[in-house]
């Protein structure tokens, strides 16, 4: 940690040192026409040398900025509109109307939206962690040809595309034809003859429940395979020394792993909050499957459904922006403390 | 600036559409001045016109493909310039992707619109005015189609077909029950499924709706003395009001939840609404004695059925039993219009294929061949000879419709329909409960506030 913590601290020091030392660098100059060269070329070079980063960084810049910054500033506009099908299509008239979109939102669907969104992350953020934590200590301490098989089977999940694998699951929990059904009535957990089994669509927290699931499992491997690479960089002499001290894992795990791998598990952490926030394709296909839509909106899906499916995309502007602002407070504060934990 | 420049090419666009349509007669034969004025490929009478491609969206499983590709063939023989570019869209989502569509400068030429769409597609403007074409048929186009098709009484959707649910069971079932005659009245129904419920093995349903198909659940509501036209919202002086918490609606409810849902004679998902596949499966299986789907699906289920399983299960069709025997429960007319985009540059060549399709030939073949009920009163007759046409044709004697405004489709894309009746079904909220939440969110959606 104290090595990381020493990167941002060398520079400052050596431009300190620069700027002590150039009076002193001008002094011993000799008069003559050669003098003139060095030290043009050496001003030129600082001006180029202010350039560069920007120069390098423009492209990048240059893309987010089209592709991030534009989109947002536009739903930072539009949603001080009136901006529906009509205004899209026709590119018709427009009229501002203040904070409008904003309150019609917050009186309305705002704060169930929000409940639920939080306490679907704060469910999927923390199994997503969990397993995919656990995962990486099993690859750690397993043996070869089953890590291979492990990295292999996750990779694999990491690939299907959600709208697949979403779809695999609703056929799993079929009422009708499901296989989870299907174990459920041979162990004769309850009733569920042919048509009459269990209903999973009729109750919302089962059908969030579904859906988070399908979160975690295809989030899992990401976490699963950053944290392994993680913990390799945790030299076994600490554990070692741990053991002959008389560590058991749980104390292991408490003052040398977590703490070591704190800076990934913060950055897995907000990533993981951001995602799971706007959690769309999941949640959308198992509401095309059926149960009680209003019940299971999320922050991602309100947004859609006021953008394109009322087709007033300046109410999903606001949407946005609220989310956005939302996220921002949750992230400005992890990586905050991202940057505290770098510095010590 | 960018809204400038999309205002003017739209208004561009417009005004050549409107100069295009000056004339109604074919594009090539036409060689007078508008039509050049409105860029249609038609520059001088002398040269052959430029090739165009004609993109029109379709709707999945509306026509029959051997007759898409029969009115494409026609189509390109007349105009041999043109190529005839037939997308073929799901239903799901369709909404959005129109509305995105017709807001590009390349939108899609024809497209056809369930029919409770074509206002909210008119209002954003991206539809163009059709009423000064003459069309075949008009006068004697079935009425609600038009109606459809039309926002501030101008023409936007033509009639291209209609069609309405209808009771498809499974004889066997019901001879082995000892039911000799479908039931005419839903007294009869119950006492149908209390025989049935008897003779089968548990797990079986009787009448096979899940509880948030609302085309098929609304009949049970609009059934009820007096509910006619009044059933999901009621307009008076430009104010729409949500009719759901009205007592002859909350019966009808109550009706469906003590006597479907309780019973167990229903046994459909309580929060799923209708997958066609799947309730046709399940009826082909014998799972289900009586489903509730389109009359054109009757065709497909016989035909799956023979493949699989060709001599067990004889399928029959009523409309589905009224409170009492004077008529049956009013049927939710579906269907289609068929339009063209506002900045489509071929304005006159979308009329014209819209023309074709929608003649007297083709029209007769969507009924014979495609199993849909014609856009015109004058074919009504085809589907005399066709069991299941027949009962489509008596149920739609009376039928019921959605709110024609432009808002019907947020309703519809919100679920406010589905979550209704899901929460009641489902035994999660009372009727009265469920209804208040819908009404408001009818009159919030439908006032536009």
């Amino acid at each position: 940690m104290n090595a990381v913590g020493d990167i941002p601290a060398t520079p400052r020091r050596r431009h300190l040192g620069i700027r002590s030392t150039r009076p002193g660098a001008e002094l011993p100059s000799p008069a003559g026409p050669g003098s003139v060269a060095p030290a043009t070329s050496r001003a030129a070079r600082r001006l180029v040398g202010r350039w560069v980063p920007y120069a390098l960084s423009s492209p990048a810049l240059l893309v987010l900025a089209a592709i991030v910054g534009f989109p947002l500033v536009f739903c930072l506009v539009v949603s001080f509109q009136k901006f529906g099908g009509y205004q899209l299509v026709t590119g018709g008239p427009t009229l501002w109307v203040g904070f409008s979109n904003y309150q019609r939102l917050f009186t309305t669907d705002f704060v169930p939206v929000l409940i639920r969104t939080l306490l679907f992350t704060a469910g999927t953020v923390g199994m997503t962690l969990i397993i995919g934590m656990g995962l990486a200590m099993l690859m750690r301490r397993a043996h070869t040809w089953a890590r291979v098989l492990l990295t292999v089977v996750l990779v694999i999940v990491w690939a299907v595309p959600q709208v697949t694998s979403s779809q695999i699951f609703i056929w799993i929990f079929d009422p009708a034809y499901g296989v989870v059904n299907w174990v459920l009535s041979s162990l004769h957990l309850g009733s569920y003859a042919s048509l009459s089994q269990h209903q999973w669509y009729n109750y919302p927290v089962s059908v969030l429940a579904l859906g988070g699931a399908i979160v975690v499992w295809g989030a899992v491997p990401f976490v699963a395979i950053t944290l392994f690479a993680g913990l390799l960089q945790i030299p076994e002499e600490l554990y070692e020394a741990a053991r002959v001290d008389g560590a058991g894992f749980m104390s292991q795990l408490r003052t040398i792993t977590l703490p070591l791998l704190l800076p990934i598990l913060l950055l897995l952490g907000v990533l993981s909050i951001i995602w799971d926030f706007n959690v769309y394709n999941q949640i959308y296909v198992l509401q095309q499957v059926g149960g009680i839509s209003s019940e299971t909106t999320t922050f991602g899906i309100w947004g859609y459904n006021e953008a394109f499916v009322s087709n007033n995309y300046a109410a999903g502007g606001a949407v946005t922006m609220i989310g956005v602002l939302l996220l921002l407070l949750v992230t400005g504060a992890a990586v905050r403390m991202m940057v505290r934990g770098a510095r010590t | 600036m960018k809204q400038r420049h999309l205002t003017a090419a739209a208004a561009a666009v417009i005004i050549a559409g409107v100069a295009a349509c000056g004339s109604t007669s074919a594009p090539p034969a036409s060689s007078s001045s508008s039509s050049s004025s409105a860029g249609t490929p038609t520059a001088s009478a002398s040269t052959a016109p430029a090739p165009v491609t004609l993109e029109v969206w379709l709707m999945s499983g509306s026509a029959p493909a051997s007759l898409v590709s029969a009115w494409n063939n026609e189509f390109q023989q007349k105009y041999p310039n043109v190529t005839v570019h037939v997308d073929l869209q799901q239903w799901t989502g369709i909404v959005t992707k129109t509305e995105t569509a017709l807001a590009t400068s390349a939108p899609p030429d024809v497209l056809e619109m369930g029919n409770t769409y074509v206002a909210s597609f008119a209002a954003t403007g991206g539809l163009a005015d059709l009423s000064s074409v003459s069309w075949p048929n008009q006068s004697t186009w079935l009425q609600s189609l038009q109606e459809a098709g039309t926002y501030s009484s101008k023409l936007y959707g033509v009639p291209y077909y209609a069609g309405d649910r209808i009771a498809i069971y499974n004889q066997t079932i019901f001879n082995k029950a000892g039911i000799s005659s479908p039931p005419t009245t839903t007294d009869d129904l119950l006492s149908d499924c209390a025989k049935i419920k008897a003779a089968e093995p548990s797990g079986t349903s009787c009448l096979y709706i899940p509880g948030e198909y609302w085309y098929a659940m609304f009949s049970f509501l609009f059934g009820e003395s007096g509910n006619a036209t009044s059933a999901i919202a009621t307009s008076s002086g430009g104010t729409w009001s949500g009719g759901f918490s009205s007592s002859a609606d909350q019966t009808g409810l109550n009706w469906v939840y003590d006597n479907l849902f309780k019973t167990g004679y229903d046994l459909a998902p309580a929060t799923q609404n209708d997958t066609t596949t799947t309730t046709n499966t399940i009826i082909e299986k014998g799972q289900a004695a009586i489903i509730v789907e389109p009359g054109w699906d009757y065709g497909s289920i016989v035909s799956d059925l023979q493949k699989s399983n060709p001599d067990n299960v004889q399928l029959g069709s009523f409309a589905l039993p009224g409170y009492s025997s004077s008529a049956p429960m009013p049927t939710f007319l579906g269907g289609s219009n068929l339009g063209v985009a506002a900045k489509s540059p071929n304005q006159q060549y979308a009329e014209d294929y819209i023309q074709l399709v929608t003649d007297n030939d083709y029209e007769s073949q969507m009924a014979t061949v495609g199993g849909v009920i014609p856009n015109s009163t004058t074919l009504l007759g085809l589907q005399a000879e066709n069991p299941p046409l027949n009962t489509a044709a008596q149920a739609a004697q009376t039928s019921w419709f959605t709110p024609n405004t432009p808002q019907e489709a947020t309703l519809e894309n919100n679920n406010v329909y589905e979550n209704l009746l899901g929460a009641i079904f489902s035994g999660q909220q009372s009727a009265s409960a469920a209804a208040s939440t819908a009404d408001s969110t009818i009159a919030s959606t439908l006032n536009g506030s």
